[in-house]
């Protein structure tokens, strides 16, 4: 277990088992911009990218159900009526501990097979939609929550307006500054496909050779996406 | 995996996603129906009456320890008719939620039931509809509070009565069997969601309107009166 899953299960146990969780949850803004994006981080933390497990059952092509799945979720947890209930509810509360934390294990398993396309999806309605509520809820002349007072309902709002336009910004950014291998499955496989033993196994941190002998592996490294090695031949997945 | 069998799997991963998705969404949103709690508890109320819990509570006009119940009080049995002898049929009862030091909110409800107390004087309904004020704060607001706060906003005893719970368990039944949620507001008050309440002549919370439209919450009430036998 390495530090980088400890830290997600640490935070999870926090946030969901913990009189930790009651104080967040105290405000509406630590509620939509704390609990709520840590949870979902922290299973994302727990998780790796992809496993074969779940790529094996075919479930998941391209990562869209996953994404599709953890998008309405986060949705979810937006509508006022579920704070609410989540707020004053035991049994809600660890219904939204464990929706979102799934939620986060899927979007790791599926966000680098989504490729580009699916995470501009991704990406681009949830900040959307995220900068509207807070806009919304920045403007909405009654309180929308009965759980939270109409001030915190306004730092909540401007919080989720600049969260999301840091998100959307900072992917943008990222997206941009970045080689297109890492967003796009065609480029890395062609890229592979092109160069010598020396570079494969560069690429991938030596775990070329097991995988090569394998008929369907996983070899996502840390640089590349994911990518099928089939009898040598790398493809892009 | 064959080819067919890969689309085949991809197909069911995709729709298993899309129903999840779709139950989740309804689950938050009663059905894509409200985004808040108090519209679904308007909504559930309309779809499903419910009935006032008998809780014990002193009025404006009550001394020492003596209490009526509420659920008589809304369905007007002997403890009502007793200092209303005039009428004799159930009236429909809109109830409101306040506490009597409320300087924000309150005091707006409390212009809406006057202003609902001078419609019903000039439309002579004050044999179908009636007036309720609950205070839910059980440890300030006694009878003489409850009594202040009626002069104040110059409340017609025939029609429009004020009561608080005894003690806070029969508090927290009447809170939750009428969806209100009271919270500190930090400054040593109370925010709780305002709204005006139905209810029918024979003691059914029936309707949760805006406590901006008192002319709705007064028509729900003649509905309600006209549908009871």
């Amino acid at each position: 277990m390495n530090i980088r899953r400890c830290t997600g299960f640490a935070v999870a146990l926090l946030l969901s088992l913990t009189p930790a969780r009651d104080l967040i949850v105290a405000t509406m803004t630590g509620h939509m911009l704390v609990q709520i994006p840590l949870l979902l981080l922290s299973g994302f933390l727990i998780s790796e990218p992809a496993p074969v497990y779940v790529r094996s059952t075919g479930l998941n092509p391209g990562g869209a159900p996953g994404l599709l799945l953890t998008a309405a979720i986060i949705t979810m947890w937006m509508v006022p009526r579920a704070l609410d209930l989540a707020a004053t509810s035991d049994t809600i509360a660890h219904f939204e501990s464990g929706t979102l934390l799934a939620g986060g294990v899927m979007l790791r398993h599926s966000w680098r097979r989504a490729g580009a396309i699916g995470q501009a999806f991704f990406v681009g309605n949830l900040t959307w939609m995220a900068a509207v509520a807070g806009l919304l809820l920045r403007d909405a002349p009654v309180r929308v929550c009965t759980t939270y007072l109409v001030r915190d309902q306004l730092y909540a709002g401007t919080g989720l307006l600049l969260l999301a336009t840091a998100i959307g910004v900072r992917w943008v950014t990222t997206w941009l500054a970045l080689p297109s291998a890492r967003t796009n499955p065609a480029v890395s496989s062609r890229m592979v496909n092109s160069s010598n033993g020396k570079r494969l196994r560069r690429i991938v941190h030596g775990r070329t050779q097991p995988l090569i002998a394998s008929a369907s592996a996983d070899v996502s490294g840390e640089r590349l996406i994911n990518l099928r090695v089939t009898r040598g031949r790398v493809l892009g997945e | 995996m064959s080819r067919s069998a890969q689309v085949a799997r991809g197909a069911i991963g995709l729709t298993a996603a899309v129903l999840c998705s779709v139950i989740l969404l309804s689950w938050a949103t009663d059905g894509m129906a409200v985004l808040t709690t108090d519209a679904a508890r308007a909504r559930r109320v309309l779809r499903a009456p419910v009935a006032v819990p008998s809780v014990s509570v002193r009025s404006s006009s009550s001394s020492g320890t003596e209490h009526e119940v509420l659920r008589d009080l809304t369905r007007e049995s002997t403890a009502w008719t007793s200092s209303n002898p005039g009428s004799v049929r159930p009236r429909a009862v809109i109830v409101d939620f306040v506490y009597t030091r409320c300087i924000t909110v309150c005091g707006a409800l409390g212009g809406v039931f006057q202003m609902l107390q001078r419609n019903i004087e000039e439309r002579g309904l004050q044999d179908k509809v009636r007036l309720l004020t609950v205070s839910f704060d059980v440890a300030h607001d006694d009878p003489r509070s409850l009594a202040l706060y009626a002069r104040v906003h110059r409340a017609n005893s025939e029609i429009w009565s004020l009561v608080t719970p005894v003690d806070t368990s029969a508090l927290a039944q009447l809170l939750r069997t009428f969806g209100v949620q009271v919270i500190p507001d930090g400054a040593g008050g109370w925010v709780h969601n305002a709204a005006l309440h139905v209810v029918d002549p024979h003691g059914r919370l029936v309707r949760i309107v805006d406590m901006a439209d008192g002319e709705a919450a007064l028509r729900a009430a003649l509905e309600a009166w006209d549908a009871a036998p």
